[in-house]
């Protein structure tokens, strides 16, 4: 039984909900929930501008909120810290404002295996910069190929930006070897991680992933939608030019001109998700009360257990890490479309994931056009694994007698 | 198990009564939908008279899309031409026989847009 299924309102009003899409969106605890609706019922206004002490305390609120960010993943300054709408809208910001730096020819060095949200906007930035993009083969269960990495970095190589943990495969990118292999190969590329599906289950450092941007999104840690975080070196930072511009990234603004301005406001335009910050400040909060450990035991143990008793079906192929501790659980089912196997399991109130998961060319490379996939949060219980056991079980054997 | 409309759609996943290759098709289209992988190929048969003698479909797909070009297929052999271009989505709906979100009613109409196309030419 977990502990923390409690915590977590969602199911209380649906007790029989088996839900296993955290990597697609986390359920949100009670103390996320409240933290919102206070700002709304006793606490709101808008940060920055007012002089009245409710506007004060919003903005001191939003501040700690990011200060709070900005110690979870150990970096050295708030400023560092820029608030987005989500991961994919951090890598856009990074994708287009960097770009306008680079020489056509500049090369940007992904992997196989990204998400949607660390390919199209390097695509796009790539076609109208005239850049080049190049990407690390990665293997089937979820590993980039480390040992082609000194041959696929050329002087030319400005970015290299990969995923912290497969949405797909599940498996942990050693960002430090990566970092390791730039500076062995006199690299100066930056690096950018992708850390949407780490951040809720392992203690991410961007001091010792050696990392010079990082994204998440606030939804796949247990905090609201529409609010994510976009770290980056404060000295690149102030390199940048805006991405958005409007109002609260300007410090003067005439008819004809506008300064910008300083960090992190430079790359906040307008009212921000102040709700989404502050929900986000609360489940950061309630993670780091639970502690890495015990949230590193819970999910490599379930993680373990299921893909074991996946692995007993014989129908069933588990794909990617073969010693899971994300939670990430991806499969396919023979005979059976994922969207038949997720559809069924649904009208059984078991929640999996079926598709290409935004990683359609991942998919390509494995040789399917989609796959199921079940992902582990804080909440779920060994009694939510059999249930996925049971009903795949019974799909797979009625599918047999039809 | 499985209730009597999933039975049906299952039987036309697993056993399908008109896949294969067509001999001598006046008309042929594929369609596919890229979000989840369905792929169908349709072989129509024209007589001159403008009737369908034969449809066969080749299908990677998933149970609806399956099993709609499958219904698809037995439906309209023998049918005018005409028919198919005038024949309402909800038709398709209804011949599989189970409530469809939105997701997997683009499943359910992948083969009948692939039909409008093959004979529209």
């Amino acid at each position: 039984m977990s502990l923390f299924r409690a915590d977590f309102p969602i199911f209380t009003h649906h007790p029989n909900l088996v839900y296993l899409d955290s990597a697609a969106t986390t359920q949100k605890p009670e103390v996320v929930i409240e933290r919102i609706s206070s700002f709304y019922r006793t606490e709101n206004a808008t940060i920055h501008r007012g002089l009245y002490p409710l506007s004060i305390h919003s903005t001191t609120e939003y501040g700690a909120a990011r200060a709070m960010v900005a110690s979870f993943i150990n970096a050295p300054k708030p400023q560092e810290v820029i608030f987005t709408r989500n991961a994919t809208e951090g890598i856009n910001l990074v994708a287009n404002t960097i770009t306008q730096q680079w020489p056509a020819g500049s090369e940007i060095l992904l992997s196989e295996m990204e998400h949607h949200a660390n390919l199209v906007p390097w695509q796009e930035a790539a076609r109208r910069h005239n850049l080049v993009l190049t990407f690390i083969p990665v293997t089937e269960t979820g590993e980039i190929d480390y040992a082609q990495l000194p041959s696929l970095l050329t002087e030319k190589t400005v970015m290299v930006s990969l995923t912290h943990c497969s949405n797909v495969l599940g498996r942990l990118t050693d960002i430090p070897q990566v970092k390791k292999i730039l500076g062995e190969q006199g690299s100066q590329a930056l690096l950018l991680v992708d850390a949407s599906q780490s951040l809720a289950h392992f203690p991410v450092n961007i001091q010792e992933l050696g990392c010079d941007f990082l994204v998440g999104s606030g939804h796949k840690i247990y905090a609201p939608s529409g609010i994510g975080i976009l770290w980056g070196r404060e000295a690149l930072l102030a390199t940048l030019p805006p991405y958005q511009t409007g109002g609260d990234m300007i410090k003067t603004v005439s008819l004809t001109d506008a300064t910008w301005n300083d960090l992190p406001w430079k790359f906040e335009a307008g009212t921000p998700n102040i709700e989404g910050a502050l929900g986000l400040a609360a489940a950061l909060d309630y993670l780091s009360t639970i502690g890495f450990t015990t949230i590193q035991e819970h999910t490599s143990t379930l993680s373990t257990y299921l893909r074991k008793q996946l692995q007993l079906l014989p129908e069933v192929e588990v794909l990617g890490d073969p010693t899971p501790a994300s939670g990430i659980i991806s499969f396919t089912v023979a005979s059976l479309h994922p969207h038949d196997v997720a559809e069924l399991l649904g009208q059984q109130e078991i929640c999996i994931r079926a598709g290409h998961q935004c990683a359609a060319p991942l998919h390509d490379k494995l040789g399917i056009a989609a796959s199921n996939r079940a992902s582990l949060g804080i909440y779920n219980t060994e009694a939510d694994c059999e249930r996925l056991m049971s009903g795949l079980k019974g799909i797979i054997n009625d599918f047999q007698h039809v | 198990m499985f209730n009597t409309a999933q039975e049906l759609i299952f039987d036309r996943y697993k056993h399908p009564r008109h896949t294969g290759v067509l001999e001598h098709p006046t008309h042929t289209a594929a369609g596919a939908n890229p979000v989840c992988g369905d792929e169908v190929t349709l072989q129509v048969a024209v007589t001159e008279a403008g009737v369908i003698s034969h449809i066969h479909h080749q299908s990677r797909a998933c149970a609806i899309c399956t099993a709609a070009a499958d219904l698809l297929a037995e439906h309209l052999t023998g049918q005018p031409v005409a028919y198919v271009t005038s024949l309402p989505s909800t038709e398709v709906v209804e011949w599989l026989g189970i409530p469809l979100s939105p997701l997997r009613l683009k499943c359910a109409l992948l083969p009948l847009e692939t039909l409008k196309q093959a004979v529209g030419e």
